[in-house]
């Protein structure tokens, strides 16, 4: 028995207006990743790490480590990307980022971010039966309540 | 990462069905290897896993436990989520406003 679609799990979304424009707001994140991602609490390799897009990739480094924490999938600046997202893991762990990037009046940018792909983490084999029950009504309290209040 | 327990232990297939059971109902360790295809000792094991995780508690019933999920389990992997996306998002939106301050000199 093949599986039926993958029931569709809530996505978690936040969003943050900054006082910039467009092109400047995608650049500062991305291209300064490094200077304001708060590493100290929320990198894999700790404070004293680096982080930096290496082409597609996403890269931490420490001295010879070195941490991939997700792919570029799609770049469309200024207004966005989405990237495979697996800090601490490997690929085969992937859940999805995407930040899109719309302007707010002259001198602000709205910056959406959405993490989906719960779902993968929940369906590893296709071969399993009598699966739509449970896990979805657990990846439903583990995405609830989380859509878009700004920060 | 904090939280690494939680996502650690939802990383493996045996832990996902037997939280999945879980989400039915409570079980005994006999009842969820009876619906598995692995023995009662690694129903047990996994369930150590997911108890020490946070995701799953047990209570006594007689000479059995019974395990159900534990009712903040993934609450506390989903409030770390967003607290994870909070923190980066406000030290960008910090730093967006400390660059753009630079080399202007705005009118107070």
């Amino acid at each position: 028995m093949t599986h039926q679609a993958t029931p569709v799990v809530a996505a978690l979304q936040r969003e943050v207006r900054v006082p910039c424009d467009l092109d400047t707001a995608f650049r500062l994140f991305t291209s300064h990743i490094g200077a304001w991602w708060p590493l100290a609490t929320h990198g894999v390799l700790g404070e004293a790490a680096s982080v930096a897009f290496e082409g597609d990739r996403l890269v931490e480094r420490l001295g010879t480590e070195v941490a991939v924490w997700g792919e570029v999938l799609e770049h469309d600046p200024p207004y966005g990307f989405r990237m495979t997202w697996h800090p601490g893991h490997g690929p085969e762990r992937a859940t999805e980022v995407s930040v899109a990037f719309a302007p707010d009046g002259d001198d602000a940018t709205v910056v959406t971010l959405t993490h989906t792909g719960w779902e993968r983490l929940a369906t590893p084999e296709a071969t399993r039966e009598n699966y739509a029950g449970g896990w979805t009504y657990v990846l439903g309290q583990f995405a609830a309540g989380v859509v878009r209040p700004s920060v | 990462m904090s939280n690494q327990a939680a996502l650690d232990a939802l990383g493996d297939p045996s832990r996902r069905r037997i939280l999945e059971l879980l989400a039915d109902h409570p079980r005994s360790v006999g009842d969820l290897s009876s619906l598995m295809p692995i023995s009662r000792p690694a129903v047990s094991k996994h369930l150590k896993v997911l108890e020490g995780a946070g995701l799953v508690g047990h209570t006594s019933r007689g000479t059995r436990n019974l395990y159900a999920l534990a009712p903040d389990g993934l609450a506390g992997v989903q409030q770390w989520l967003v607290s994870t996306w909070d923190r980066a998002l406000t030290s960008f939106a910090e730093y967006v406003a400390g660059s753009t301050a630079i080399g202007r000199s705005e009118p107070s």
